[in-house]
């Protein structure tokens, strides 16, 4: 559990880099792409086509760490009306479904990702970029997503077992 | 199998499963059970959808929001209002829904904005005998403006999934804007008249408030004078934005540093991955509408009643008030917008119209318990219990309704300016 944790931990703070280089570059991207456009007539279309294609990296990746923050929009009145034992099994199958669901979708976007590798298409871009490239961003973030939901899981039958901890 | 993944979707729902799994699962069982689709176009479709390129502009919004707060252009607005109006019988409850206003028009977060104009603000109101629970839903509600006073998100994602261009929704957006801002006001002036407010500013006062709000208040005008003279495209003028506030933080304002700008660029990243995690789920409903021409049925279900065009607004006001009392707003358009876009074109009816009516009745579940992310949001900046602002809900709400009823009955008020200006 403790090095799932510190595994967890490390890819958050990677996955928030990446994810704010990403927001930088968009800026910086979008910003050149207008004032280029007035100095030299034409402007560079990579520049216009780059913000697009690096979102996808921005978001999956951010998925697993999110969910931990308890940020992701959810829908929260049940926990008000029913009793904090049956809380803490609604969390339990809460977290296992994430869990779960993130497995699938794993597996999803690794077949897609691996299909479009076989393919070899790029994108009809100024870069020549992969189009598997994109797609990979889909499997990484939920296998993120799975290590940090099967974290969640743990730590919830943990608390359900434990008060003490619980209340600490 | 569609009424598994129905029923499956909704108990997900209810027992917490973030809306974009419950988007995801629901749809793909649907998708890939139900209509033997494979994985591929679920996820082709998904990116179609993320890497859409008028869509980059949220993010950018976000971070010129974030940027704006923590470089000290929000300060310099809500101090400016104050000495506009703040000396007023309740005075500062405007004040706050002007500030609201002006900083929607560049901030593109609901939140941010509560968080921007709400930590001055409601602190000083709160010190001048403003009752709290008021306070809150105050902020809350008028942080609603953000949805309509361009450029807002909430038009960015309309256009995104109805192809309508992003000047034509934040024109849409700019009236309605004005006339929920008038609402807001009346609001506070019936009940808040007896509060005396502060202290009337010099105009020596008022002056220097004013030209240290110019740079702020300038930024509106930058990015949509950039979209409506053709000279820079939504993504752009919310980067130009973006680099905007930057330079007022840095430079003009001296009140940004570098770990600052780090938290902005993490905000943005954090608000922009949850609101784009439910666009990738929720596109794999939009394909299990397609194949299943759902919305086609529902036009012809429509049309069979014989129900005209009034029948359907009071519908989607009603489905949107239902909707938004439990799910947040961006869950609602993705989840309620292609079928009511089909309804509404199907009808003659104008989309820019929809757009203000659908923002009017589910922008009031952003203050409806119990998921009312505006109040959390605002009884946070004050750390109050949200439970107390309740009260003065039905109030807003009420308020809010009648203002989605003129919207419905004033169809000019959002399609005169797009007019105007294409």
């Amino acid at each position: 559990m403790r090095v799932l944790s510190k595994l967890n931990n490390f890819l958050s703070k990677l996955a928030y880099s990446l994810a704010m280089l990403i927001v930088a570059i968009m800026v910086m991207a979008l910003s050149l792409s207008a004032i280029t456009r007035y100095i030299s007539g034409t402007g560079y279309d990579w520049l216009i086509e780059l913000p697009p294609i690096l979102v996808c990296w921005l978001v999956f990746p951010l998925l697993g760490p999110i969910l931990k923050e308890g940020n992701h929009i959810q829908v929260d009145f049940l926990s008000s009306l029913v009793s904090s034992n049956t809380n803490k099994f609604i969390k339990i199958f809460t977290n296992l479904t994430a869990f779960i669901a993130s497995l699938v979708f794993f597996k999803a976007g690794f077949d897609a990702t691996m299909l479009y590798f076989r393919l070899g298409q790029m994108m009809e871009l100024e870069l020549d970029i992969p189009i598997w490239w994109m797609y990979l961003s889909f499997p990484v973030g939920f296998v993120i997503l799975a290590l940090f939901s099967i974290e969640m899981t743990i730590q919830s039958i943990v608390d359900a077992k434990n008060p003490a901890r619980r209340e600490t | 199998m569609y009424f598994l993944a129905f029923t499956l979707s909704l108990i997900f729902l209810c027992i917490s499963v973030p809306i974009f799994l419950v988007f995801g699962i629901g749809s793909s069982l649907a998708a890939i059970v139900g209509l033997n689709l494979p994985w591929s176009v679920l996820i082709q479709v998904s990116f179609g959808a993320l890497t859409k390129h008028v869509l980059i502009a949220v993010p950018l919004f976000i971070f010129a929001g974030t940027a704006m707060l923590r470089g000290g252009a929000a300060t310099r607005l809500v101090h400016f209002a104050t000495t506009l109006v703040g000396h007023w019988p309740g005075g500062l409850g405007i004040a706050m829904v002007i500030s609201m206003g002006f900083f929607a028009a560049f901030c593109g977060s609901i939140l941010a904005a509560i968080t921007a104009v709400g930590t001055i603000m409601m602190p000083k109101m709160i010190e001048q005998g403003y009752p709290k629970p008021f306070v809150v839903t105050l902020a809350a509600s008028a942080a609603l403006l953000e949805a309509l006073i361009p450029p807002s998100n909430a038009a960015i994602l309309f256009s995104a999934l109805t192809n309508v261009p992003v000047s034509q929704t934040f024109a849409a957006g700019m009236i309605p804007g004005i006339i929920l801002l008038f609402l807001m006001i009346a609001v506070v002036l019936f009940k808040c008249s007896e509060i005396k407010g502060s202290e009337k500013a010099s105009g020596y006062e008022r002056a220097i408030a004013g030209k240290n709000a110019i740079p702020a208040l300038i930024t509106p005008g930058i990015i949509l004078g950039g979209i409506y003279a053709g000279l820079l495209t939504p993504s752009e003028s919310a980067a130009i934005a973006g680099m905007w506030a930057l330079i007022m933080g840095f430079v003009v304002y001296r009140e940004l540093t570098f770990e600052g700008l780090l938290k902005c660029l993490k905000e943005t990243a954090a608000i922009t991955a949850v609101i784009f995690a439910i666009i990738a789920t929720a596109t794999f409903l939009s394909v299990v509408l397609t194949y299943t021409q759902l919305p086609q049925k529902i036009i012809s279900y429509f049309t069979n009643l014989g129900a005209g065009i009034y029948f359907f607004w009071f519908a989607l006001a009603l489905i949107c008030l239902i909707l938004g009392t439990f799910i947040e707003i961006v869950p609602v358009f993705y989840l309620t917008v292609p079928i009511f876009a089909a309804i509404v074109v199907s009808l003659n009816q104008n989309l820019l119209h929809l757009y203000v009516v659908f923002v009017a009745f589910a922008g009031i579940g952003m203050i409806t318990p119990p998921v009312c992310v505006g109040i959390y949001t605002a009884a946070g900046v004050i750390r109050d219990d949200p439970s107390r602002a309740f009260k003065e809900v039905p109030l807003f709400v009420a308020v809010g309704i009648f203002y989605g009823i003129l919207m419905i009955f004033l169809p000019a008020t959002a399609t005169w300016l797009p007019n105007l200006l294409r």
